[in-house]
C-alpha cells in the first residue's frame, strides 16, 4: 500500500511545475509542492515515544490524506507500538541514533515529526529543512543558546525554502485561547502591567537504570532529568505558559532574573535537573511577569496565565473581567489535532505556516530563567545570545556505548554560567 | 493592625526626628509610665547584634531615655552589653544598669518586666517574642520589638493579643519595620493612598542577597522554629 501511493521523482518534479511554478523557482519546492491540494501527507516520525505517537496519531486524525510511512527511534522497543498501528514495513523503520538521517533521506516523506527529547532537536531540525522537510516539532526546541541559534537559522531557510514548521505548543492553535488573544491584542485589557504563568504540579515518569545500561542510553531512556535532553522541566515543560504571556505581551523579555532549587527530587535517577523555579522576566517598559513551576509529588496543583491590563484581567484562555468583560463560549476542538490540521492546511494551500523562530524565542526565555536560577545573576536577553557560550548540543558522533558522567546538578552561587563575569565591585 | 493604626497616629514631625525607636518617645500621650519625670527608662531584652543596635539608636533618639537593664539567654552577652555601652562617651549619662538588673536565663523576660523600665526594646530569636510580648504588656510596659514577632500561627496569635491589651492599658507599641518609619516610603505612601497611582493591578517585592550564616553559631538563623526561616528573620 505504501509502495502503491509512493510518488517518484519525477512525477514529483512534473506536478510542482505544473502547479507551482512560482515555487519551483526557488529551486527547493519539491516536498512542498508534492503536498499540494489533495496530495498525500507522507509523515515520517522521527521519536516514536510517548509524545511522537501521540503526535502521530493527532496528525493522522487531523486531516484527510495522511499517511504514517517511515519512523525512527533510537530504541527499537519504543518504535514497535507505532510500527504496528500503521504497518509501517521494516525496511522504512530505522533504528539508532542516526535514524533520524535516513527518514530525512527518504524522497517521499513531505512531513517529519520531531519528538524525540528536546536535546536533538536542533540538530533533527537542521536536518530535516536540509532535506526539504515540512516540519512538526514538539517543544521545547533547544536547550542551550546554541540549540536556539540552530534553530532560527534552520527556521529561516525553511521561509527561504517555502517549508512549513510547526510546533507543538497547542495553546496557539486552541480556540479559547486564539479568540481571547485577539481581543487582548485589541486592547480589551488596556495596557498589560503584569503577568503571572504557573506550571505547578506533582511528579512525572522516571525510568530507573537498569543493568547494562550504558550512560547514554539509560540517559535518553530517563531523558527528562538531565539538562542537555530535557533543558529541565521549566523549558521541557513550563515553555507552554512563558509562550503565552509571550504571545500575549507580543514582545520577548528584555532581562531575566531566576530562583530554584532541587529540593525533593534529589536521587540519582533524577539527574541534574531541579524540582522548582521561580523566575521574573522584564518586558519592555518595565513590564514585570512572574512564572513558577514546579514537580513536587503531593503538592497543589496550578497550570495556567494570567495578565493584568490597566482595563481589566485575563487567564488568556476564555475569560476577560474589567471593562471588557467577555467569555469565550464557541467550540473548543482538540487542539493537539488542530495544530495539525492547521500544519497540513497551510502546506496544502501554498502558504505555509513557519512557528520556528516564535517557538525558539520562547524556548529562549525558558532556557533564560533556567540559567538565572541556576546561577542566581540577572542578565540580559542580547547578552545570553550573543556571549553565553553554553552549549549543550550532542556531539555528532554520539554513540550509545559512549561514557557520559552526569553532570553536578547547579549550586546557585557556584554554578558558573559560561560566559558570564560577575561585574566587579569597585575598592578604594 | 494595632501597629498601623498607631504608625499614622505618630506626628511628621517626631518621625523626623529618628527611626522606629523614637516613635514610640514620640507618641507621648501614650507615654503613661514616662509622664512626669520626662525620662523614659528602657530595659533591653535580647543582647545580640541586633538588640545593641536598637539600644543605641533608642539612646540616641532623645536624651531623655535612660538604659536601666539588660536580659539576655546568655550572661556574656548581658555583660559583654553593659561593658561596651558603659564605655560608649556618647551615652554617658543615659546609662544606668545595676549589677542587680543584670538577667539571664530562659525566665529573663520575667526577671526584667518586674523591673522599673518604662520601654522594653525586644531583639531576642523571634519564636520567644509572643510570651515577652504578653509578659511585658501584662506588666504595664511600652514596647519596641523587632521584627518577626513570631514564627508560627499561635504565636501570632500571641502577639494579636498582647497588642489588644496594651490598647486597653494605653501602651505603645512600635515594631522594628522602619520602613514605615522613614521619609521617602511614608510621603510615597500617601500619595500611593491618594489616588495618584490609580488603582492598584500589582506589584512586587524582593529581598535577594549573599549568605548571613555564621560558622559556629548557626542556632537562630537556620533553625527555622526560632528564626521563622530566613525569610522572615
Amino acid at each position: 500500500m505504501v509502495q502503491k501511493q509512493k510518488i517518484t521523482r519525477r512525477e514529483l518534479l512534473k506536478s510542482s511545475a505544473l502547479s507551482a511554478g512560482a515555487l519551483v523557482l526557488s529551486g527547493a519546492a519539491v516536498p512542498l509542492a508534492e503536498a499540494r491540494g489533495s496530495d498525500t501527507i507522507r509523515v515520517g516520525v522521527v521519536g516514536c515515544g510517548g509524545r511522537g505517537s501521540g503526535a502521530a496519531n493527532d496528525c493522522f486524525k487531523s486531516s484527510p490524506g495522511v499517511k504514517i510511512v517511515a519512523l525512527a527511534d533510537t530504541f527499537e522497543d519504543r518504535l514497535n507500538g507505532l510500527k504496528k498501528q500503521f504497518e509501517v514495513p521494516d525496511r522504512r523503520c530505522f533504528i539508532g541514533l542516526d535514524a533520524y538521517k535516513k527518514v530525512m533521506a527518504l524522497d517521499d516523506v513531505n512531513l517529519v515529526i520531531l519528538a524525540t527529547p528536546p536535546g536533538f532537536r536542533p540538530v533533527h531540525l537542521e536536518e530535516a529543512i536540509k532535506q526539504g522537510k515540512n516540519v512538526f516539532m514538539e517543544k521545547p526546541v533547544a536547550v542551550c543558546p546554541a540549540g536556539v541559534k540552530k534553530v532560527i537559522e534552520a527556521s529561516a531557510e525553511a521561509d527561504r525554502k517555502g517549508l512549513a514548521i510547526v510546533a507543538g505548543t497547542q495553546r496557539r492553535h486552541q480556540a479559547k485561547y486564539v479568540e481571547t488573544m485577539k481581543r487582548i491584542h485589541d486592547g480589551a485589557i488596556g495596557d498589560i502591567v503584569s503577568a503571572q504563568c504557573y506550571w505547578n504540579m506533582g511528579e512525572l515518569w522516571v525510568s530507573q537504570r537498569k543493568p547494562n545500561q550504558g550512560d547514554v542510553e539509560w540517559q535518553i531512556r530517563n531523558w527528562l532529568y538531565f539538562t542537555w535532553l530535557s533543558g529541565d522541566h521549566i523549558c521541557e515543560q513550563h515553555v507552554h505558559n512563558i509562550d503565552v504571556i509571550n504571545w500575549a505581551i507580543d514582545a520577548l523579555p528584555e532581562q531575566v532574573h531566576g530562583l530554584g532549587g532541587r529540593q525533593y527530587r534529589t536521587g540519582p535517577e533524577h539527574g541534574n535537573i531541579f524540582d522548582h523555579f521561580g523566575v521574573e522576566f522584564f518586558y519592555p517598559g518595565d513590564v514585570r511577569t512572574i512564572s513558577t513551576c514546579r514537580q513536587i509529588k503531593g503538592t497543589a496543583n496550578r497550570v495556567s496565565e494570567r495578565v493584568v491590563g490597566t482595563k481589566g484581567v485575563s487567564d488568556c484562555a476564555g475569560t476577560i473581567q474589567g471593562e471588557n468583560s467577555w467569555r469565550y463560549r464557541g467550540p473548543n476542538p482538540n487542539p493537539y489535532e488542530v495544530e495539525h490540521t492547521d500544519l497540513i492546511a497551510s502546506i496544502r494551500s501554498g502558504e505555509p505556516l513557519n512557528e520556528g523562530k516564535r517557538i525558539a524565542e520562547s524556548t529562549l526565555c525558558a532556557i533564560m530563567g533556567r540559567e538565572s536560577a541556576y546561577s542566581r545573576q540577572q542578565f540580559n536577553r542580547s547578552w545570553f545570545m550573543s556571549r553565553c557560550t553554553l552549549d549543550l548540543l550532542p556531539p555528532d558522533d554520539l554513540q550509545l556505548s559512549d561514557s557520559k558522567p552526569v553532570p553536578a546538578f547547579a549550586v546557585p552561587g557556584k554554578y558558573q554560567l559560561p560566559g558570564f563575569v560577575p561585574r566587579q565591585r569597585r575598592r578604594g | 493592625m494595632t501597629a498601623s493604626k498607631k504608625d499614622k497616629g505618630i506626628s511628621k514631625k517626631k518621625v523626623a526626628a529618628a527611626t522606629g525607636a523614637v516613635a514610640v518617645v514620640g507618641s507621648v500621650s501614650h507615654v503613661a509610665h514616662a509622664r512626669g519625670s520626662g525620662k523614659i527608662k528602657i530595659g533591653l531584652l535580647g543582647c545580640g547584634g541586633r538588640g545593641n543596635g536598637a539600644l543605641r539608636q533608642c539612646l540616641q533618639a532623645d536624651p531623655g531615655v535612660e538604659v536601666i537593664a539588660l536580659a539576655d539567654l546568655f550572661e556574656s552577652q548581658v555583660r559583654k552589653t553593659r561593658d561596651r555601652i558603659s564605655r560608649d562617651s556618647k551615652f554617658e549619662d543615659q546609662v544606668k544598669i545595676d549589677d542587680d538588673h543584670l538577667f539571664w536565663g530562659f525566665d529573663c523576660h520575667e526577671k526584667l518586666v518586674r523591673c522599673e523600665a518604662d520601654l522594653l526594646l525586644m531583639a531576642t530569636a523571634p519564636a520567644f517574642r509572643g510570651r515577652q510580648m504578653m509578659a511585658a504588656v501584662n506588666a504595664g510596659k511600652h514596647i519596641f520589638t523587632e521584627k518577626p514577632v513570631a514564627t508560627d500561627v499561635a504565636g501570632c496569635r500571641e502577639v494579636m493579643k498582647a497588642s489588644k491589651i496594651a490598647e486597653q492599658k494605653g501602651l505603645a507599641i512600635v515594631c522594628g519595620t522602619q520602613r514605615r518609619h522613614e521619609f521617602n516610603r511614608v510621603e510615597l505612601m500617601k500619595r500611593i493612598h491618594d489616588g495618584q497611582m490609580g488603582e492598584l493591578v500589582g506589584g512586587q517585592c524582593y529581598w535577594y542577597g549573599s549568605g548571613m550564616s555564621k560558622p559556629g553559631r548557626p542556632y537562630l538563623r537556620l533553625d527555622r522554629t526560632r528564626s521563622g526561616d530566613y525569610r522572615l528573620s
